[in-house]
């Protein structure tokens, strides 16, 4: 495919090619960027100390929910008689091993899909 | 020092082998954003916005060696960004502009620049990055986000126009070198 480009046009640009000052213009972005880490820092940090301060305000509810969560995970899917069996099949029987399976296989067809 | 070492380096966050990276590549990024712009206080502007984010974005830069093209793409979109702005604000009468003026005095001296500033934003851009970057239609069109056959039709008239610009300015000079 043809560009088709004007010769003199191509031969005005090249001459139009100027050598800017550097210096300033560097000294601007850097300075730029120096502002740029320094709020972004600053932004973390804030953010670390709201987070800290939500745990603090929501430990208890968090806790709760929490047990809640981890009893739910861990309930047998099926009621075993035996309770030496039911400890063994106990990783294996419970909403968790379920929702872990779960996440395991969308991760391989996810992996195969985008290869 | 080659650049994409240079551009490994800034990643890792070195603030220095970034300012090395402007010192680069700032004069051709400048020169290229005044020809797009025909403003050369707005283009250094934009130059300036396209390294920070490029600071902010290096991570994501899979390529090291391809700094200059993804620089050019962030520079490209902010300038676009900033003809969308400009637009909107033309829709809501707060610009009445829709083409760049003429010269006040057309004896005065009409370098590319100028010749440059008198073409539409769109076909203006697609001009630049044809002769100056030396960019083929299908890059302009994904680098714009504008279709194949508008790039092609932009350049086309705008080479057209530029022409014409400048050969009226030949015209002038010569007249008046004769006097």
């Amino acid at each position: 495919m043809t560009e088709d480009r004007d010769p003199d046009l191509q031969a005005l640009f090249a001459q139009a090619e100027t050598e800017l000052d550097k210096n300033a213009f560097t000294e601007k972005v850097r300075a730029d960027v120096t502002n740029a880490r320094r709020r972004a820092k600053h932004n973390g940090r804030i953010m670390i100390l709201g987070g800290l301060l939500a745990l603090w305000a929501l430990a208890s509810w968090l806790s709760g929910v929490t047990a809640l969560v981890a009893r739910g995970l861990t309930a047998p899917l099926m009621p075993i008689g035996d309770p030496t069996i039911a400890v063994i099949a106990a990783p294996l029987n419970s909403m968790g091993a379920v929702l872990a399976l779960g996440f395991l296989v969308l991760w391989f067809v996810r992996r195969a899909l985008t290869r | 020092m080659p650049e994409h070492l240079i551009v490994l380096l800034a990643r890792e966050g070195d603030e220095d082998a970034f300012a090395d990276l402007v010192r680069r590549r700032q004069s051709w990024l400048r020169n290229l954003m005044r020809r797009a712009c025909g403003e050369a206080a707005l283009a250094d502007d934009l130059a300036q916005q396209a390294f920070l984010t490029a600071w902010r974005k290096l991570p994501q830069l899979r390529e090291p060696a391809r700094f200059g093209v993804w620089l050019k793409r962030l520079a490209i979109n902010l300038w676009l960004q900033e003809l969308r702005a400009k637009d909107a604000l033309r829709d809501a009468g707060e610009v009445d502009e829709t083409m760049p003026a003429a010269p006040a005095d057309p004896t005065a001296t009409m370098d590319l620049d100028r010749a440059l500033a008198l073409l539409p934003a769109a076909q203006r851009l697609c001009v630049v990055l044809s002769y100056h970057e030396g960019m083929t239609h299908p890059e302009i069109a994904e680098a714009t986000g504008l279709p194949n056959g508008t790039v092609k039709s932009h350049i086309r008239r705008g080479t057209a126009r530029l022409r014409e610009i400048l050969s009226a300015y030949r015209e002038i000079s010569s007249t008046e070198g004769d006097r």
